[in-house]
């Protein structure tokens, strides 16, 4: 049971980057023609598409890493034993999106000091990004026995991870789409579930902020009513608080 | 004595750089910190023509697109960015099939001497359309090498007749959920307000750099490339230049442009190339042209200041952006 789950996420990870490598260098033209007629079409712009696949791969298994709790919890059901397979894929899925970013970075400036800091540190956007990064670098390294018994603490630091990765990624569409919406939803409730009732509405606000650039009614229905079930939950666990003692 | 303040951003003629050779300089950058060579070779090239109605035109004696790699057709025609049918670029190519460009009529309306409107028809077979190969830059940074087909957007503003009134001119995309689905069911975390609207200044609107486009790579155009009839305004970013345009009204004051009215920080009225002002999110300083590898430099009025930077001479670009 155990060996083929762990076998079913190592298909389900290394499918997204098998597909990516496939369409890259196909587009650029290191894979022949005659091979390609079976799967996939091209893009316009190579080096986006695996930036984007990388990254949404990465969110897809941050996600699941941290559903491993709630599923304890609520449904009983425990898969912490795969909890580290997958947040240590979220962590390469990041690497790629990262180093890629990186690479072309240093390639476009010309190495250019001045031009990568201006990139890399005075623009939000991508600066926020950074410190996700870093965060899972370092959550990367301290997963192996002896360190995590070390640094296992520091591991709620994923919490800052969904903020960060959430505005990240708001801040890399001009408007959200439905898909996407629902990504940063999920990372709310996941935050939610776990109390951390002021992460949740940083998150919540940076969101409201996206939406209300929409003029519309009701989305701010949706937002009022994300606000008041953060505030609902807080009520609800001062009073469990209280009860207890 | 008059002084002349020359702008922050002034380059004279004599000061840039020839472009062949900025071109080569950059390209033996590349080469040598690519290390593969392959890499810096322009991607593979599509194969693809449109398969549109061919329009009857003459090409530019000036705008010939010499020393620019034109953008293959299948790219141009599958990255659109068209939010009247969906936030993703590859969608529109799919889902563009409910616009039906016939019949279509313009209306040329407002501060004009006389009103006009004109069938898209006429537009076809009685304008001077002229093939022009254009840059195109996306405030995304990604841009492309476009050879438009359409008409000087003075022509029909001429034909019109400007009055001591006109100083703005206003463009409105068609408002029909039928053709548009987005229009009326936007996602569930919005959408921008319909009908898209954009606006230009008088003097930008008259130069001859401004296109009514009607067509691209010799055909009309493409419904997902903003059929049947779209602005082109080659030294801002993309999004000024509407697309499936309905009405053109000439006013006295500033219009609506949707992008500014959604986030004024983030998109200017002018919304000018501009390499030296950067999004708030991301740098303008480079771009993707579409189908290449390497990201290239952005240019001043993406390369046409020498046609529009006197326009501009007496604003500071940092401030209007």
């Amino acid at each position: 049971m155990t060996k083929s789950i762990k076998l079913l996420i190592w298909i389900t990870a290394l499918t997204p980057l098998t597909y990516g490598s496939y369409v890259f260098f196909w587009t650029i033209g290191l894979i022949p023609e005659s091979f390609t007629d079976i799967v996939g079409e091209k893009v316009a712009d190579p080096v986006k598409f695996v930036l984007d696949l990388a990254a949404i791969t990465a969110v897809q298994f941050l996600m699941a890493s941290l559903f491993v709790t709630p599923l304890r919890k609520f449904l009983k059901i425990n898969l912490v034993k795969y909890r580290r397979l997958l947040g240590l894929w979220a962590f390469t899925y990041a690497f790629i999106h990262f180093s890629l970013f990186l690479m072309q970075l240093f390639l476009d400036t010309g190495f250019d000091p001045e031009s990568i800091y201006e990139e890399l540190i005075k623009k939000p956007f991508i600066f926020i990004g950074l410190i996700a990064f870093l965060i899972l670098l370092f959550m990367a390294l301290t997963s192996f026995k002896k360190l995590y018994a070390k640094f296992v603490k520091w591991h709620k630091l994923v919490y800052i991870v969904i903020v960060l990765v959430s505005i990240h990624f708001m801040m890399s569409q001009k408007i959200l789409s439905t898909t996407e919406g629902i990504y940063i939803l999920v990372f709310i409730v996941l935050l939610l579930v776990r109390m951390q009732i002021f992460l949740a509405a940083l998150i919540t606000v940076s969101l409201h902020y996206k939406v209300v650039m929409t003029n519309e009614w009701w989305h701010l229905l949706i937002y009022s009513f994300i606000l008041i079930s953060v505030m609902v939950v807080r009520v609800w666990r001062n009073h469990n608080i209280n009860m207890k003692t | 004595m008059h002084v002349l303040n020359k702008p922050s951003w002034f380059i004279s003629e004599n000061e840039a750089t020839d472009e062949t050779i900025y071109k080569s300089r950059r390209d033996l950058m590349k080469l040598g910190m690519a290390g593969a060579a392959t890499l810096a070779l322009p991607i593979q090239s599509f194969s693809g023509t449109s398969p549109y109605k061919a329009l009857k035109h003459t090409k530019s004696g000036i705008y010939t697109g010499n020393g620019l790699d034109i953008t293959d057709y299948d790219n141009a025609s599958t990255y659109n960015n068209f939010y009247e049918f969906s936030l993703d670029k590859k969608e529109p190519a799919k889902l563009a099939h409910t616009l039906k460009p016939e019949p279509w009529t313009i209306e040329i309306t407002g501060e004009v001497q006389k009103s006009l409107t004109i069938d898209i028809n006429t537009v076809f077979n009685s304008f001077p359309l002229e093939e022009r190969v254009y840059r195109f830059r996306c405030v995304e940074a990604w841009s492309m090498v476009v050879p438009w087909v359409g008409f000087e957007l003075s022509y029909l503003l001429k034909k019109a007749g400007l009055t001591s009134k006109s100083k703005y001119v206003s463009f409105v995309t068609k408002y029909d959920p039928s053709m548009f689905p987005k229009q009326k069911s936007s996602s569930l975390f919005g959408n921008i307000p319909f009908p898209y609207r954009e606006g230009l200044r008088i003097d930008e609107a008259m130069n001859s750099l401004t296109l009514i486009t009607v067509g691209m790579y010799g055909k009309r155009l493409p419904n997902q490339n903003g059929a049947p009839l779209r602005l082109i305004v080659p030294w801002k970013y993309g999004f000024k230049s509407i697309k499936s345009i309905v009405r053109i009204e000439v006013t006295e004051h500033e219009p609506i442009s949707t992008w500014h009215r959604m986030n004024k920080r983030e998109y200017g009225f002018y919304a000018n190339v501009n390499p030296k002002v950067s999004h708030p999110r991301w740098s303008q300083k480079r771009e993707r042209v579409l189908g290449k590898f390497f990201k290239q430099e952005t240019l001043l009025f993406n390369g046409y200041q020498k046609e529009v930077a006197s326009m501009y001479k007496d604003m500071d670009l940092k401030k209007f952006i």
